[in-house]
């Protein structure tokens, strides 16, 4: 409390007072913003007299004497310390301008709150291509690349701050628009009758705003870009002109993105407006008493007990019309069926006997038998379409005639003829008869 | 063969606007090049469709739909689920709060609104045919899930499109299901106005309406049901 007391009395000592006009706070603003942009700590007096009679001009067109209201406006803000001057050496005319503490609350207030106006908007764009006015002239001397980068490094700035200013316009009237759109709902709420004219008229203000800044970006950006003709030539014929275009590249890129931006925004507000347009002629106008909701209400809570159901087009496919294939079916490949297994009495009796009496005779030799080698001795005195079912007589006669027969499960073995056998290992019954 | 339906059996869009209006979509005025195309052969377009047993209706609301009269495009009922979502949603374009942009309408608003509007075992009831659930939350669940698909075909058919931001956005063509009651007829005079015309059907089963037997196919929708 104490602190508070002791502000207050030095305000009342001070006879402190704050009057601004609307040109001392444009300049404010756009002073904030072109330091910002452009990475300065101040202005120097002469930018100062200059930006301030240009936003003068601007913002009240019928200003006369534009820069000596330029040097007493700057001495009055210098005084309520809103700005600071600071002094060159010893020289009292030469002096740079900051904005002060106040000076940059009360900018970026605005800046934050209101976004920048239209007028801001042409102020920014009326000095790029003042800059750029300057920095052809500035071309013309160049000789080297130090000249050019330096050209290069002046350029960045202006369009970088025009950039910066665009996106706070367009947030600036992107809230505007969500205000119009609160109000026009607003209305419509509360006075639906009368509000159709009132609602209407909003509308087109604000659509005849964005028209306007449509007409401005597309009519500042084809300045701007004339204006950036004589550089560009200036640096195609220069031996170190390719050092600035980038700068020129990035120049086209962000004028060009005004227009575009304008146009969206239009469409967007257009579409809107035609929405909120067509619901006024088809609802309001033809429903002042909002007849058609309340029944629609009803009829909804009705339904159930005697419902009702629109009719559509049910979805349907189109017949596809085929070619019927003309030509002659031509009969398929085929032989008869053949079975892989072998008839016993396709092996000749006396095959058989004969390869029995092999069989018994390889037992008698005694020791073991093993199948394989067994089958591969006996086959080759077998005709090859007779060895199949000879294979199964020998296994057959094994079997019957050996005392033991072994089975390693797995142990499959190609024979000499074109057949696998599952091995087997025989030893010679005892007793067996010669 | 008129010169009108030779220029429009030509033009590019004549495929797309074709399907659209045989499989049931309403044409409004916010799809600029189909709605463009169609009234400017709009006399073509009738003559075509006519040979079909169907009328291309053109409503003052500034919406395009196809209403069948015979077999050649089979006509359809929409469902109950259907019929309710779509007068939800007219309720909503009608409103100035979600008109003038300043309430968003989304498939939760909608269900809210309807809930309101009819009472939650109201609701249940005409989504569900019946079905009750001892569960609130499933009976939520299900109410949601088939609010989600009747939107679903009420959007094909062209009365609504989904917005970035889940944001619904009904179209022109919803104030079909406020036909009823839009003018001066008292609604019974009007329905057997609108039933003459074959624009409307007094029972969901007196035509064809695949997507409800569907609906009764999802084993899904048993789950909570008491």
């Amino acid at each position: 409390m104490s602190e508070l007391s002791a502000v207050l009395a030095q305000l009342k000592a001070d006879e402190a007072q704050l009057s601004l006009s609307t040109v001392d706070l444009a300049y404010l603003v756009t002073s904030r913003f072109t330091l910002q942009a452009r990475g300065l700590g101040c202005l120097d007096q002469e930018a100062a007299h200059e930006l301030y009679a240009r936003v003068a001009e601007e913002v009240d067109p019928h200003t006369r004497n534009a820069r000596k209201r330029a040097t007493q406006s700057l001495e009055k803000l210098t005084q309520s310390r809103i700005i600071t001057r600071i002094e060159r050496g010893r020289a009292m005319r030469a002096a740079d301008y900051d904005l002060s503490g106040l000076g940059q609350a009360i900018a970026e207030h605005y800046l934050e709150v209101r976004s920048l106006s239209d007028r801001d908007l042409r102020v920014l764009t009326g000095e790029l291509r003042l800059q750029l006015s300057e920095l052809s002239r500035r071309a013309e001397g160049a000789r080297t690349r130090d000249d050019w980068e330096e050209l290069q490094s002046s350029l960045q700035g202006p369009v970088r701050a025009l950039s910066e200013g665009l996106d706070l316009r367009r947030r600036g009237l992107d809230r505007d628009q969500e205000a119009v759109k609160e109000q026009v709902g607003t209305l419509l709420d509360e006075e639906w009758a009368d509000a159709a004219e009132r609602c209407e008229d909003l509308l087109r203000q604000t659509s005849a705003i964005l028209s306007e800044l449509n007409d401005i970006l597309v009519g500042e950006s084809a300045a701007l870009l004339d204006a950036l003709e004589p550089l560009s030539r200036l640096a195609a014929e220069s031996e170190h002109g390719a050092l600035i275009q980038p700068g020129l590249r990035d120049a086209r890129q962000r004028i060009s993105s005004l227009t575009s931006w304008g146009h969206n925004r239009q469409e967007a507000w257009t579409d809107y407006l035609q929405s909120v347009q067509r619901f006024i002629r088809d609802i309001v106008r033809l429903d002042p008493h909002r007849a058609t909701a309340r029944r629609l209400g009803e009829a909804l809570l009705e339904w159930e007990e005697r419902p009702w159901f629109l009719v559509c087009a049910e979805a349907s496919r189109y017949r596809v019309l085929e070619w019927r294939d003309l030509k002659p079916s031509v009969p398929e490949a085929s032989r008869p069926a053949q079975s892989y297994d072998v008839a016993e009495g396709d092996v000749p009796v006396a095959l058989v006997t004969a390869l029995d009496a092999a069989v018994q005779e390889r037992l008698l030799q005694g020791g073991q038998v093993r199948l394989s080698e067994l089958i591969d001795e006996l086959l080759e005195q077998v005709p090859a379409d007779k060895r199949f079912g000879a294979i199964g007589h020998i296994v057959h006669a094994l079997h019957q005639h050996a005392e033991t027969v072994k089975t390693s499960a797995g142990d499959w073995v190609r024979l000499r003829s074109p057949y696998e056998i599952e091995d087997q290992m025989a030893r010679a019954a005892r007793g067996e008869p010669s | 063969m008129s010169l009108d339906l030779l220029e429009m059996w030509n033009h590019e869009l004549f495929p797309e606007v074709d399907l659209a209006l045989r499989s049931g979509t309403h044409i409004h005025d916010g799809q600029l090049d189909l709605f463009a195309f169609v009234r400017e052969h709009l006399d073509a377009l009738r003559e075509f469709y006519d040979r079909y047993g169907c009328d291309l209706i053109h409503s003052t609301h500034g919406f395009f739909y196809l209403l069948p009269h015979g077999d050649s495009i089979p006509p359809r009922a929409l469902s109950k689920a259907q019929m309710v979502v779509g007068m939800g949603l007219c309720l909503a374009w009608l409103d100035p709060a979600v008109r003038a942009g300043r309430e968003v309408l989304t498939e939760e608003v909608l269900l809210e609104r309807l809930g309101a509007h009819l009472g939650r075992d109201r609701l249940t009831r005409i989504l569900q045919r019946g079905r009750k659930y001892k569960n609130a939350v499933a009976e939520g669940q299900q109410n949601r899930k088939k609010l989600r698909k009747a939107l679903r075909e009420l959007e094909r058919l062209g009365f609504v499109r989904s917005a970035p931001g889940a944001e619904l956005v009904p179209s022109p063509a919803v104030l079909r299901f406020a036909e009823l009651v839009h003018g001066d007829d008292r609604p019974e005079v009007a329905l057997t106005r609108l039933l003459e015309q074959g624009r409307v059907v007094e029972s969901e089963e007196s035509l064809e309406h695949s997507d409800e037997l569907s609906e009764d196919e999802d084993t899904d929708e048993l789950e909570g049901a008491a």
